[in-house]
Order: structure tokens, then C-alpha cells, then sequence
């Protein structure tokens, strides 16, 4: 299995009392799936993921990437799995903004020892995700759409085998992010697990699973295409 | 990983982490020259007064072993006069009876005696200033004469000159006094005293001189071949300065000369007081702009933590170790620093340099460079200090970047 996810839980404190925004959530993934999570604004999505990439600490539980426990890793080793085995797209914009889209997207190479040179690849990505013409530019200059677009084709860079993606298609057109969709989707069919956070009912179309969150809890674990369902709720 | 097998195209720069800091300034120009600015003029205060403060105390050395006389003595009156003419090369002129060298050299403890004699040149003569004009005896000399750069060709003759070290004038040139034009025929070493702007001839010489002032209609108030300026004086070793300083007095005063003397060790000491609180406050200021310097650089570093947050959140979440984020805090602080100190070293090199003759004129102390491979190790610990004050000023900035769970600072930084 490449992902387990053990009662995974992460309390935060509001005023004097905890609360649990993640709650005992348990799931798996396999290689090459293509799963979302649902679920209201506050239920603990971003907290989950987070909790997963292992830039949060858990109150309890356990998550294994590959057989590995990612909360027992050291710092060496924990951030060369980040490196190369996780990509991450996260909620808010996260390009470099004093490095080029180009120079963005090639970094997370450079970050652990490496022979080879990623341009090529990078310039392919810029290429696929739509957005080669701006490799020169810098951040800026660059719409939303355009940003997210840059944080895909870097969690990207080195073929993770799980990519994390909180919103990609938040606050993009219709028609931008049916091409966001679409593009996930070709990455899961080319082997890379993705874990996709998204408010799109739409979204499940292209999902193998989608996982409804609530308050913290895994409430549904919906299969195919589950239109309809909570939908109401999101 | 399917990017190892890719061949590496064209030129592409590595992205490493010193790069990523060079983009970060480079992009943020402003701020960076505000900051390299800031360290510059640490850097320039810094190495300016470890030279200066060599300097003097070079100075000081340099006066305390080569002031050949153990006393001076001087007409009534003229201590100060003589004294800046000493020290600074002050232009000054007084006199008294010639007898005096005689009735010195008799009193007991007393090894040496020479006489010296002061004219003023005009300032139009031979430079663009006025330049004291030094009569010294050869044959009894022992204080001009340790200083005189390779060896004359023979004593001193008449119309000849002896000139200091900070006159341009090479041997075989000629000067020009009162309308006569006398030929170099030696130069002196640098001494970080007034002897650097003088001139230096034979009694005969500067009895010329005279005769030649009085046809130009200025009369210096002396008697013709009787008059002289100064007595240098040596003493044993192991003198007793009172004691030696009491006998002249008294024998002096039994010959109804009236004189003041002026004893080196007490020059050397007044002086040493002088350039000693000035290297004080030459170190207090330079602690002071340190201290000012890493307090105003860490409230910039501290106050760009924000923005930077969420770059090192980023860094992070893309695979950096914490090793690579200090290394990129602290190399950005090491560039702002280095770059801001070798600016900061150049100008002082620009400015140290070619003025030094005027930094020394007006401080108005004896100023004597140090060696270059001194002033090499003064620039060198300068660098290092001042290039220190970026990484320093990091410190807490960093520490509390590493520290910070990285969910929480990738929303701070939002
Ligand atoms: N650092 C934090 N400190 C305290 N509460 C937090 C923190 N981060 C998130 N929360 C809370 O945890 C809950 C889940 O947040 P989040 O995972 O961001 O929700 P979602 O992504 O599903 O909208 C929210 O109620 C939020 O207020
Ligand atoms: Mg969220």
C-alpha cells in the first residue's frame, strides 16, 4: 500500500478547550489512485493533508508513506522523502516570488544531491500544464490560475509518487478547471497517486474514491461517482 | 528517478542555495544597498580607526626610539614653538647665544651636545608651503644623521641640503631659498616627527640663507655667527630626568642664559596621553557602531521574518533540511555583510591613503603607517569583524524560523 493513514488525530486549542480538527481518521491509498476529499470550509481538510505531508505533528495516530512511518524520520531523511517522494500543492500561493517560474519549478531538484540537470523536464511540465510562455517570468506577474498552475508542475518535477493538492481549482473559471481536473487525472494514470482536496461536486467524475469530511471525522467514503450526495452541505 | 538519466542542457545555473539567496537580494535591491550600505560604513569607521590608531601608536614608537636627544633646551619661552616645530614641522624661528652647547656639555651626565638652527622658508620659494629650514653641525650631529637613507657621499657640504621624507625632492634636485638655489644631497627617512617637512643644512649653508633674507629685506632678530635655536642634548644611559633637568637649569641660570628645556620623555608621555584617549574613543565609538549596526540589521532581518515565513515554509514543504535553511538565512546576512564590508574597505583604502599627510596635520600628533602586510591583517580583521555583524544579526531571526512548526508559518506568511 502506498499511504496508511492510522487514527490519524491533531488537536488544536481554541481559547481553553481542544478540539480535535483531524479525529481519528483512518483511510489507504494505492499507487496511481486519484482520490478527493470533501467537506465543509472548517471540517479539516488542510489540516489532514498537512498531517499526511508530515508538516504537522499529530496528537495521535500514524501515517506510512511506502512502509514508512514519516512521524519517526529524521530531519535528513524526512526531508529528502518530501523531496522526492511527495509533491505538494498548496492552498495558498506558494511560488518563490524572486525566482523565475522557470527557476521555481526547476528548485526542488537541487534540493538533495542529484546528477542530471531538470530543464528539460521542467520546460516539459511548463508545457503540459499549459503556462511554457511564462517561464521567464517571475511570480507578480503571473494570475492565480497561472500560480497554481506553477505549483503543480513543481510538486511534479521529480515524478513523486503521491501528490498532495489542497484547492487547485479554487477560485479558477469553469473552464480552467476542468483542465486542472483533467491533467490530475492524466498524472494518477501515469502512476502517481494524488490526493486531492476540492469543493468541485464535478470532481468526483474523474476520482477513483471520494472521502467526505466532517468536523474532523471521515463520515463517507463514497466509491465511483457519488454525485449528489452532500452535495448541499459544501 | 527518471530526471537522473537526463543529460544536462546547455548552461542552465544551478539553483543551489547561495544562488536562491543572490536571487533574493538581487530582487530587493533597495533593501539590500540599505543594509551593505550600513555595514559599509561600519566597516569604513572600523579599519579607519584600527589604521589611524596603528598609526599613532606607530608614531609614538617611532618617536620614543628615534628622538635621538634625551633633552632639548630652547630660548625662554619658546617650549610650545619649539615644540610644534618638532613634532608637526610647524614653521618657528628664536634664538639664543651659541656658548649655550658649551656650558651643556660640561655638566656631568650629559654625553652629547649639538646645536640646531631654525630659519622659515618663504612660502613661494621652492613649495607651496612655508618649511622649516633646519641648521644642524654634522660633526657633533647624533640626531639628524641615524635618519639620513643610505649614506651621503660625504659630510654635508656647503649648499647642500638634506631633505625630509615627505618633500618630493630627489637627490640632485635643486630648491630654491630666498632667490638661491641649493642641490639635495640626501633625504631623509620617514620619523613621524616635523623633521618629515623640513629641510636641513651646515651652519655655513644657513648663514647663507640668512645673508640672502636680509637682501630680500627680512631680518630674523639674531647675532651673525653667534646665534643657534636649539641644543639637543643626550645624557647617559640610565639618566635621571630631574636630575638632569635640574643641573641645566642651574647652570643655566648661573650663566644668565634664560632657556626652557624640554625633556623628551615628557613629550613622548604627554603625546602618548593624547593619542591614548583617542584610541579609546576611537574603540568605543567602533564597539558603539558594531553594536548599533547588529541591533538595525536585526530589526530588518526580524521584520522581513514575515515575508520570509512563508519562503522557508515553502523551501521546507519542497524538501530543504533545516541545515539548507539556515544556510540560506545566513547566507544572505554573509553576503549583505561581506559585500557591505569590502565597499566600506575600499573607500576607507581611498580615502586613508592618499590623505594621510592630512589626517596627520590635523590630528596633530606623529602618524607613522604601519608595514603593509600589517595593514593587510588590520583590512582582514576588519572584513571579518564587520562581515560578522550580518550572520550575527541573523541569529534570532533564524532561530525562530527553524524552530516554528511549518503549517503555522506557511499561514503567517498568507
Ligand atoms: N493553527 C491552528 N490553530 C488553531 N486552530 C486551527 C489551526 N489551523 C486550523 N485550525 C482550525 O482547525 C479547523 C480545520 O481547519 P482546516 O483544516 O484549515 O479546514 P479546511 O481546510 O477543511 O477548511 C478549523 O476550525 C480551523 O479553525
Ligand atoms: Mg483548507
Amino acid at each position: 500500500m502506498l499511504l496508511e493513514v492510522n487514527q490519524l488525530t491533531r488537536e488544536y486549542k481554541r481559547g481553553r478547550e481542544a478540539f480535535r480538527a483531524v479525529d481519528e481518521v483512518s483511510f489507504t491509498m494505492a499507487d496511481g489512485e486519484f482520490v478527493s476529499i470533501r467537506g465543509r470550509s472548517g471540517s479539516g481538510k488542510s489540516t489532514l493533508l498537512n498531517l499526511i505531508t508530515g508538516l504537522l505533528q499529530p496528537t495521535g495516530g500514524s501515517v506510512f508513506l511506502d512502509g514508512e512511518n514519516i512521524f519517526e524520520l529524521d530531519d535528513r531523511n524526512y526531508s529528502y522523502l518530501r523531496n522526492s517522494k511527495l509533491g505538494y500543492v498548496s492552498q495558498v500561493q506558494s511560488a518563490l516570488s524572486n525566482l523565475t517560474v522557470m527557476d521555481n519549478v526547476r528548485l526542488p531538484f537541487f534540493l538533495s544531491k542529484r546528477d542530471g540537470e531538470p530543464s528539460e523536464r521542467a520546460a516539459a511540465l511548463l508545457e503540459q500544464v499549459g503556462i511554457a510562455h511564462l517561464a521567464k517570468a517571475y511570480p507578480a506577474q503571473l494570475s492565480g490560475g497561472e500560480l497554481k498552475r506553477v505549483a503543480i508542475a513543481r510538486a511534479l518535477i521529480l515524478s513523486p509518487e503521491l501528490l498532495i493538492a489542497d484547492e487547485p481549482t479554487c477560485d479558477l473559471d469553469l473552464q480552467t478547471t476542468k483542465e486542472v481536473l483533467e491533467f490530475l487525472a492524466s498524472v494518477a494514470q501515469r502512476g502517481t497517486a494524488v490526493l486531492m482536496v476540492t469543493h468541485e461536486a464535478d470532481a468526483s467524475e474523474y476520482c477513483n474514491r471520494t472521502l467526505f469530511m466532517e468536523s474532523g471525522k471521515l463520515v463517507h467514503i463514497a466509491s465511483g461517482n457519488p454525485s449528489g450526495i452532500f452535495c448541499s452541505a459544501i | 528517478m527518471s530526471q537522473q538519466e537526463q543529460s544536462p542542457k546547455g548552461s542552465k545555473k544551478k539553483l543551489g542555495i547561495i544562488t536562491i539567496a543572490c536571487c533574493n537580494l538581487k530582487k530587493k535591491a533597495v533593501r539590500t544597498s540599505c543594509l551593505m550600505g550600513l555595514v559599509a560604513v561600519l566597516s569604513f569607521t572600523l579599519f579607519s580607526g584600527l589604521i589611524l590608531t596603528t598609526s599613532l601608536r606607530g608614531g609614538m614608537e617611532s618617536m620614543r626610539q628615534r628622538l635621538g636627544a634625551d633633552f632639548m633646551v630652547v630660548p625662554d619661552g619658546n617650549q610650545a614653538k619649539f615644540e610644534g616645530a618638532l613634532l608637526r614641522g610647524e614653521p618657528g624661528t628664536f634664538y639664543f647665544g651659541r656658548d649655550t652647547t658649551k656650558i651643556l656639555s660640561d655638566i656631568e651626565g650629559i654625553i652629547k651636545t649639538t646645536p640646531q638652527f631654525f630659519i622659515t622658508s618663504l612660502s613661494t620659494d621652492c613649495c607651496s608651503y612655508q618649511v622649516q629650514l633646519i641648521g644642524y653641525e654634522p660633526k657633533t650631529d647624533f640626531v639628524i644623521a641615524p635618519w639620513i637613507s643610505g649614506q651621503l657621499k660625504k659630510d654635508l657640504e656647503k649648499g647642500e641640503l638634506v631633505v625630509g621624507s615627505k618633500l618630493e625632492h630627489q637627490v640632485g634636485d635643486t630648491l630654491k631659498f630666498f632667490g638661491r638655489e641649493y642641490v639635495v644631497a640626501g633625504r631623509l627617512q620617514e620619523t613621524g616627527l616635523g623633521f618629515d617637512t623640513s629641510v636641513f643644512m651646515n651652519f655655513d649653508t644657513a648663514e647663507n640663507v640668512l645673508d640672502d633674507a636680509k637682501i630680500k629685506g627680512i631680518h630674523y632678530r639674531f647675532n651673525k655667527g653667534d646665534s643657534i635655536s636649539a641644543v639637543m642634548v643626550k645624557a647617559e644611559e640610565g639618566y635621571d630626568v630631574s636630575a638632569i633637568n635640574n643641573a641645566i637649569v642651574d647652570r643655566l641660570r648661573e650663566a644668565g642664559i634664560k632657556a626652557d628645556v624640554v625633556a623628551s620623555r615628557t613629550i613622548v608621555t604627554t603625546a602618548s596621553d593624547h593619542i591614548n584617549q583617542f584610541i579609546f574613543y576611537v574603540k568605543v565609538f567602533s564597539v558603539m557602531l558594531w553594536v548599533l549596526a547588529v541591533v538595525l540589521l536585526s530589526v530588518v532581518f526580524t521584520f522581513s521574518v514575515h515575508e520570509r515565513k512563508k519562503e522557508i515554509a515553502v523551501l521546507r514543504i519542497l524538501g530543504a533540511t533545516k541545515g539548507k535553511l539556515l544556510q540560506l538565512i545566513f547566507g544572505e546576512a554573509a553576503l549583505i555583510g561581506t559585500g557591505g564590508a569590502l565597499v566600506g574597505l575600499s573607500l576607507a583604502f581611498l580615502v586613508l591613503f592618499p590623505f594621510s599627510t592630512l589626517i596627520s596635520l590635523t590630528l596633530n600628533l606623529p602618524f607613522v603607517l604601519p608595514p603593509p602586510q600589517r595593514i593587510a591583517f588590520l583590512a582582514m580583521l576588519s572584513f571579518l569583524l564587520t562581515g560578522a555583524a550580518g550572520p550575527a544579526a541573523s541569529v534570532s531571526s533564524a532561530y525562530r524560523i527553524v524552530k516554528n512548526e511549518i503549517q503555522a508559518t506557511m499561514r503567517e506568511g498568507e
